[in-house]
This record gives C-alpha cells, sequence and structure tokens, in this order.
C-alpha cells in the first residue's frame, strides 16, 4: 500500500515537472521551427537575408492566422556575432509596419509608417550585451534574443481581401 | 533463484515506466489544458468578441506566451493592433460552415486607420474558395445610410464545405484594427446566424 502512495506521489510530482517544462518550452520550440522553415525559403537558406512571401491565400501555411489584407516580407535574423543593420524605404499611402519577434515570441519592437523617425527606416539591431559602433544615423533596437524574426507588412487595398 | 531476480527486475522497471508515461500523459495534457484555461483569464470579452490583453506583449505570462505559439505566432502587440476574435455566434453556438452567418457593425473608422474582419478555419488558416475572397475591410466595405454595414458569410464558409475538412468542426472570425494610438476600444459589431 505503502509503495502504491510512493508511486502516486512520485507520478504527480513528475507530471508537475513536465507539466511547466511544457508550458516554458512550447514558444521556444514552436517559434524555432517555424523560423527553421522561413529561413530555408531565403536564397542559400542564409539568416539575416529578407524573403518576399507571395500574396496570403488559402495555400499559406507558414504562420497561422495570416492577414488577407497585407504583404509579407520575412528576415530570420541572428545577431550573436555582429549588429544586424536594416535600411527600409516606406511606402506612400498605406500602412506598413516593421515588428521584431524574440523567439519566447514577444513582440518586442514595432516601428510603422507613422512612428518611422525617418524614411527610409533605419533600425541597427543589436544582441543584448554586445558592444556595436552607434553611426547616430540609426535607431538602436536591443534584441532580447539573438535569434528571432522582423516581419514587415504593407497593406494592399487592390482587389478583395 | 536467477530467474526470480529477473522477474523483480522486469517488474520494477515496468513499474517506473508505467510512472513516466502516465507523468508524461499528465504534466502534456495538463499543461496544453492549462494554456488554454490560464489565458481565457487574460481575454476581455463583448457579446461574442473576446481579445487578449497581453498577446504578443513582453508582459504576457508564459501560459500566454505558449498560447500565442500555437494560435498567435507573430501577432503584433497592442500598441499596434487590437484583435478582436469571434469563434461562436451571439447565442455562443460555435461557428461551424453548415451555418450562414451575417455580421452587423458600425464604421470603426473613428478608431482605427484601418480594420478587417476575416475568417479562418479551425486549423487558423484561410478557407479556400472560388473567389479567393477571405475578408472584409473598411476600403472594401459598404455603408448604409445610417453609416452601417452586413456582411453575409455563406460565400466564405458554405463553398469551402467538403474542400477542407478541418473547418467542419468550427470556424473563427478576427477583426484586426490598427490603431493610430494606444487607444482601448470596445467594438459595437454583432454576431447573428440564421441559417438562411
Amino acid at each position: 500500500m505503502k509503495n502504491w502512495i510512493k508511486l502516486i506521489v512520485i507520478t504527480l510530482l513528475l507530471a508537475a515537472v513536465i507539466h511547466v517544462a511544457t508550458v516554458a518550452v512550447l514558444p521556444y520550440g514552436i517559434t524555432l521551427y517555424t523560423l527553421l522553415g522561413m529561413q530555408h525559403r531565403t536564397p542559400g537558406g542564409q539568416m539575416n537575408m529578407i524573403y518576399q512571401a507571395p500574396p496570403t491565400t488559402a495555400d499559406s501555411r507558414d504562420v497561422v492566422r495570416p492577414s488577407p489584407d497585407l504583404l509579407y516580407s520575412i528576415c530570420v535574423y541572428e545577431v550573436s556575432d555582429k549588429p544586424l543593420h536594416i535600411v527600409a524605404p516606406i511606402p506612400d499611402d498605406t500602412y506598413w509596419s516593421m515588428s521584431f519577434y524574440a523567439i519566447n515570441t514577444d513582440n518586442f519592437f514595432v516601428v510603422n509608417d507613422r512612428t518611422a523617425k525617418s524614411n527610409p527606416a533605419d533600425i541597427l539591431l543589436v544582441g543584448e550585451n554586445m558592444p556595436y559602433h552607434d553611426t547616430g544615423n540609426s535607431e538602436v533596437v536591443i534584441a532580447p534574443s539573438n535569434m528571432g524574426v522582423i516581419l514587415f507588412r504593407i497593406l494592399v487595398t487592390d482587389g478583395y481581401g | 533463484m536467477k530467474s526470480g531476480n529477473r522477474r523483480k527486475t522486469i517488474r520494477r522497471i515496468s513499474k517506473y515506466l508505467l510512472v513516466v508515461v502516465v507523468a508524461l500523459a499528465l504534466g502534456v495534457g495538463s499543461a496544453l489544458l492549462g494554456v488554454g484555461l490560464v489565458t481565457e483569464k487574460d481575454l476581455i470579452r463583448n457579446g461574442a468578441w473576446y481579445t487578449g490583453l497581453t498577446y504578443g506583449s513582453e508582459q504576457a505570462g508564459m501560459y500566454t506566451r505558449a498560447a500565442v505559439a500555437i494560435e498567435w505566432l507573430f501577432a503584433l502587440n497592442r500598441s499596434e493592433v487590437i484583435y478582436y476574435m469571434a469563434d461562436t455566434d451571439d447565442a455562443g453556438q460555435l461557428l461551424r460552415s453548415s451555418c450562414d452567418y451575417r455580421i452587423e457593425g458600425s464604421s470603426l473608422d473613428a478608431y482605427a486607420s484601418w480594420w478587417s474582419i476575416t475568417v479562418y478555419g479551425a486549423d487558423n488558416f484561410l478557407i479556400p474558395n472560388e473567389q479567393n475572397r477571405y475578408s472584409y475591410t473598411n476600403k472594401n466595405i459598404e455603408y448604409d445610410e445610417d453609416g452601417k454595414f452586413t456582411i453575409f458569410c455563406p460565400q466564405l464558409l458554405k463553398r469551402a464545405t467538403g474542400s477542407l475538412r478541418v473547418i467542419k468542426r468550427k470556424s473563427l472570425l478576427l477583426c484586426a484594427c490598427i490603431i493610430p494610438h494606444h487607444l482601448f476600444m470596445r467594438t459595437s459589431i454583432l454576431l447573428n446566424c440564421p441559417i438562411l
């Protein structure tokens, strides 16, 4: 009888540990899996390269709940060795944004056509605790994780959504 | 004697294997269930519509982050966009491809520079249809004299019936509003589910 109680307690304790580990690891696992899939879309499967996704349709299966009204460009970043300098022209008269996501799903920085300090937008993405040379022209953004993704969104209003 | 020892060892290993398997099932199952239940607390509702307060934000807890990874990966945070969702009609019934839906509402243009209503299948992807029409936005919707709009959804849902297995379970309506300022907004959109 004592043995059974011991086994049940061990099972519950182990289940509690697995519960916490699953919840904690899930965001990293799903994000990493998605990022690696996106990375393979760039020429040569390289990091820090921009991939222009085709217009969103029912066949778009990279990321859940894609917006059919937006055109997406994707850049999987990796800033453990050196910062990433991004210069992006902002289109007129439509919504545009550049959003940065950490490996834990946090959307840690967004700039859009209204909030951008310059056109083209000029961002220097730097890894945490990494020394960098500030040119003075770029807005410096500290990445909470060395790997993540930058999504460029442009609202397209022609045709159906 | 040797055979008795072996039997004992096998019994012990089986016992611990059973412990591991049960703990795995309990741990992973309760984690997935917990993600849904805990994030439910983080939602605010207005009729059939609901929205999360910390989706995509750095203030999100680990349960919210897990929920975002499963259903909201790369969603924008609330400083940029507010996402309103509805997976039931006004009567609380799950949205289904066997129903026709009518969405009535007023213009949100006073609050949002752009807004869009999109239908997703239960797999969280767009539903195939002949017109390749997946959403209505403030750029292509028509208003009546009182500034109200009505969207009929049979074309979006019914045409997909049979062509996409997953949407038979349930569907999701998503209203995404790009907001020019940090602004909290309650939508006045109504959701009806008459069988037309």
